[in-house]
C-alpha cells in the first residue's frame, strides 16, 4: 500500500465514533492533569491505563496517546499562572510565560503555547509517518544480539541524559530491572523472588509501580505544608490573547527551531519532550537579537520550548513503535499496554497490525487539531479550575489510583502493594532518585534478559556475539559515548559549582 | 547523629547497596548455570552485584566529600494518612463493598492536609462515592462489590 493510502485508512479508523470519543476524553483528562502542578502525563496515564484494558488494541493507544499531549498542551496552563509546572516538560515555559503573566498579559503566552505546541505536533507528526517505515525496514534485520544492544542503549541513554547524578539513576534502572525479574521464570519455571506469595507469581505490574511512583508519592509530597500557590487571574479576551506583530514575527523562527530540535530528540532514546524543552529555550537565548528581554517576557522562551516538546512527544512514539525500545517513562508505559494488549512489540509491529500505527497517527491529527480548539475558548475556564484548593483535588485522585490498581487484576493485594510502594517512592524522590529510570527498567527487563538468554545461546556462551555484529557493536559504541560525555559533563559541573564556592 | 547518616548521596548508597545485596544472595538458589544456558539465577546475580557495586560506590563518594548534603525533611502527617486510607480502602473492598471503601478512603485520606474542613470532606466523599458506583461500576462495568455479601 501506499503513504497515501495508508493514510487515509488511518484516517477512516480514527474517525470511527467510538476512537473518536476515546480521543477527546483522553484530551481532556490530559488537559486537566496535565494543568494540575505536580501531575504530569505519566501519572495520568498509569490512573487510566488499567481501564483501558477492555478496549481494543487502537482504541486504548488513541486515548492513551491523547493522554500525553494533551497534558503537554495543560502544562503550560499552570507554568504561565502559577509559575509552576503542569508537567516537567513545561518547566521552563514558566520562565518567560509567568513574567508574561505578572505584567497582566497572561491570555498572550496562553495562546502562543497552545498555537506554537499545534505547529510543533503537525510538522512532527509529519515526519514520524515518514520516518517510521524507513526505520522498520532496517530493524526487520534485528537479532537478539541487536536487541538487548538496543535496550541497553536506551536505559544508559535515559539514565544518562535524565538525571544530575548518573549513578544514581544507573542505580535506579537496575532496581527496576531487579523488580521486573519477580516472578515466574518462563524459561526454567522456577518462582523468583516471591516468597511463597501467589499474588506475585505473575511478577510485580508495572502499573501499579507507576501508580505509586509517580501518582502516590507526587500527591504526598504535593501534600507537604507550606506549598501553597497563587494564581494570576489575567484578562481572557481575544484581544488579550493575540501577540503583537513583532512577537509574532520573533515567534515564527522560534517555533520552528524549536520544533526541529525536538523532533530530532525526541526520537533518540532517552531525551524526551522535558531535555527538549530545556535545550529549546537555551537556543532561543542564544539566537536571539534581544536577549536582554529574556526573563522579562521574551515570547520565544515559550513558543520555542512548547513546539519542542510537542514534537518531540510525537516523534518519540517513532522507537516505541517501531523497534519497541521506548525513550522515556511515557513511551515505557505505552509499550506496557501494548504488552498487556497482547501485542509484542518490535519492528513487526507495522508489518502484523498496521491498523494500530496508522491508525494512531491519524488520531493524533484529529486529537492536535481538537485540542486547538478545545484550549484557546476555554482559557478563561482553565484558570478558574486552578483556582480551586488542591484538598478538594487529591481524594478523587486517591480514589481513581485505588479502583484502578484493584482492576489490574481484581485483587486488593496490588493495593497493599502500592501504598508500600508510594511510601518507598516518597523516600526516594527525598534522595533525589529519580523514578523514570527505575520505570524503564521494570518494562524492559523481562525482554532484555529473554535477548541476553537468546543471543549467548546463540554463540555458544560467547560474549563476543555482541561485538561481531556490526548493528550491535555500533549501538556498543555509543552506549559507551553516551557514559563518557555524561561522566565528562558531570565532572566539568562539579569543577564549575566548586569554583564557585571557592570565590 | 553524624551528618553522614543523613547524606543523600550515603543513604540512595547504602539502600543500592543492600537491594543488590538481597537479590545476589537469593539468586544462586535459583540455579545460575553457565553464559550459555542460564539459569533463573544468572541474570539477577550479575545486577544485583552491579547494583551493590554501584551503591558502594554512591556511598564511597559521599564519606570522602567534605560537605554533607543533607536530605530534606520527611513528612510523616502525609504519607501515615495516605497509606492508611489506601489500606482502609483495600481491607474494607472486600468486607464491605465499594460504597463504604470510598467514603472510608475519603475521610481518612482527609487527615493527611492540614487545610482540610470536615463539611467540605464529606461532601467530596458523597459526592465521589456516587461518581465512582456510576462510572467504573455501572458505566465501565468493573466487578467491583459495591456492598458486603452476605
Amino acid at each position: 500500500m501506499s503513504f497515501f493510502d495508508n493514510i487515509a485508512h488511518g484516517f477512516e479508523l480514527a474517525f470511527s465514533w467510538w476512537n473518536l470519543i476515546y480521543c477527546v476524553v483522553g484530551v481532556l483528562v490530559g488537559l486537566v492533569i496535565g494543568a494540575l502542578p505536580g501531575l504530569g502525563a505519566v501519572t495520568a496515564i498509569s490512573m487510566l491505563l488499567p481501564f483501558t484494558f477492555g478496549f481494543d488494541p487502537l482504541s486504548a493507544l488513541i486515548m492513551l496517546s491523547g493522554i500525553f499531549y494533551g497534558a503537554l498542551y495543560g502544562g503550560s496552563i499552570a507554568s504561565i499562572l502559577l509559575n509552576l509546572p503542569g508537567t516537567p516538560a513545561n518547566a521552563v515555559t514558566a520562565l518567560e510565560g509567568n513574567a508574561l503573566a505578572k505584567q497582566g498579559r497572561a491570555a498572550m503566552p496562553l495562546f502562543m503555547a497552545t498555537v506554537s505546541s499545534f505547529c510543533g505536533s503537525i510538522i512532527a507528526l509529519i515526519f514520524v509517518s515518514v520516518a517510521a517505515p524507513a526505520i522498520v525496514t532496517v530493524a526487520l534485520d534485528f537479532g537478539p544480539p541487536e536487541y538487548f544492544s538496543m535496550m541497553l542503549l536506551g536505559l544508559i541513554a535515559a539514565s544518562a541524559v535524565a538525571a544530575d547524578s548518573l549513578l544514581r539513576s544507573i542505580g535506579m534502572t537496575v532496581v527496576g530491572l531487579l523488580i521486573g525479574l519477580v516472578g515466574l521464570d518462563i524459561v526454567s519455571g522456577m518462582m523468583r523472588y516471591t516468597f511463597g506469595v501467589p499474588m506475585l507469581a505473575e511478577g510485580i505490574s508495572f502499573i501499579v509501580v507507576a501508580m505509586a511512583l509517580f501518582g502516590l508519592s507526587e500527591v504526598i509530597s504535593n501534600l507537604e505544608p507550606n506549598t501553597r500557590m497563587e494564581v494570576l487571574k489575567p484578562k481572557t479576551g481575544l484581544r488579550d490573547m493575540l501577540p503583537t506583530a513583532a512577537e509574532a514575527r520573533r515567534s515564527v523562527g522560534s517555533i520552528l527551531r524549536g520544533t526541529a530540535l525536538g523532533g530530532f530528540l525526541g526520537a533518540l532514546p532517552g531525551a524526551g519532550p522535558t531535555i527538549s524543552s530545556f535545550m529549546a529555550y537555551t537556543v532561543e537565548q542564544r539566537v536571539s537579537r534581544h536577549p536582554e528581554l529574556f526573563g522579562k517576557g521574551a515570547i520565544e522562551g515559550v513558543a520555542g520550548p512548547e513546539a519542542a516538546n510537542n514534537s518531540a512527544a510525537q516523534t518519540g512514539f517513532i522507537p516505541t513503535l517501531t523497534l519497541g525500545i521506548p525513550g522515556d517513562a511515557v513511551q515505557a508505559l505505552i509499550l506496557g499496554s501494548l504488552i498487556v494488549h497482547g501485542i509484542q512489540p518490535g519492528p513487526l509491529v507495522m508489518t502484523r497490525s498496521p491498523d494500530l500505527f496508522w491508525g494512531l497517527i491519524a488520531s493524533m491529527w484529529i486529537g492536535n487539531i481538537m485540542i486547538l480548539f478545545i484550549n484557546i475558548p476555554f482559557i478563561g475556564m482553565w484558570v478558574r479550575m486552578l483556582s480551586v484548593p488542591y484538598r478538594l483535588f487529591y481524594p478523587p485522585i486517591i480514589i481513581f489510583l485505588c479502583i484502578g490498581v484493584f482492576s489490574v487484576s481484581n485483587s486488593t493485594f496490588n493495593l497493599y502493594l502500592m501504598a508500600g510502594l508510594g511510601c518507598a517512592g516518597y523516600l526516594l524522590t527525598k534522595l533525589n532518585c529519580p523514578a523514570s529510570p527505575l520505570l524503564l527498567g521494570l518494562i524492559l527487563g523481562p525482554m532484555m534478559e529473554e535477548n541476553l538468554r537468546r543471543s549467548l545461546l546463540l554463540s555458544r556462551g560467547s560474549p563476543m556475539i555482541f561485538i561481531e555484529s556490526p548493528i550491535s557493536a555500533g549501538i556498543l559504541v555509543c552506549c559507551l559515548l553516551f557514559l563518557i560525555f555524561s561522566i565528562y559533563s558531570q565532572i566539568r559541573s562539579r569543577r564549575r559549582s566548586r569554583m564557585a564556592d571557592a570565590t | 547523629m553524624p551528618a553522614i547518616f543523613r547524606d543523600k548521596d550515603f543513604l540512595a548508597g547504602c539502600l543500592f547497596l543492600a537491594i543488590g545485596l538481597f537479590f545476589a544472595v537469593e539468586a544462586p538458589s535459583y540455579g545460575i548455570g553457565t553464559a550459555r544456558r542460564m539459569g533463573a539465577g544468572y541474570f539477577p546475580l550479575i545486577l544485583g552485584i552491579v547494583l551493590a557495586l554501584i551503591g558502594l560506590a554512591l556511598s564511597a563518594r559521599a564519606v570522602l566529600q567534605s560537605q554533607p548534603d543533607v536530605m530534606p525533611r520527611l513528612f510523616i502527617r502525609p504519607v501515615a494518612a495516605i497509606t492508611a486510607s489506601i489500606v482502609a480502602f483495600g481491607f474494607l473492598l472486600d468486607r464491605a463493598g465499594l460504597v463504604i471503601a470510598t467514603l472510608a478512603a475519603v475521610l481518612v485520606s482527609g487527615l493527611a492536609s492540614e487545610e482540610t474542613r470536615f463539611f467540605e470532606l464529606v461532601l467530596v466523599a458523597i459526592g465521589l462515592t456516587v461518581v465512582s458506583v456510576l462510572l467504573f461500576v455501572q458505566f465501565l462495568g468493573l466487578p467491583i462489590p459495591l456492598w458486603w455479601r452476605l
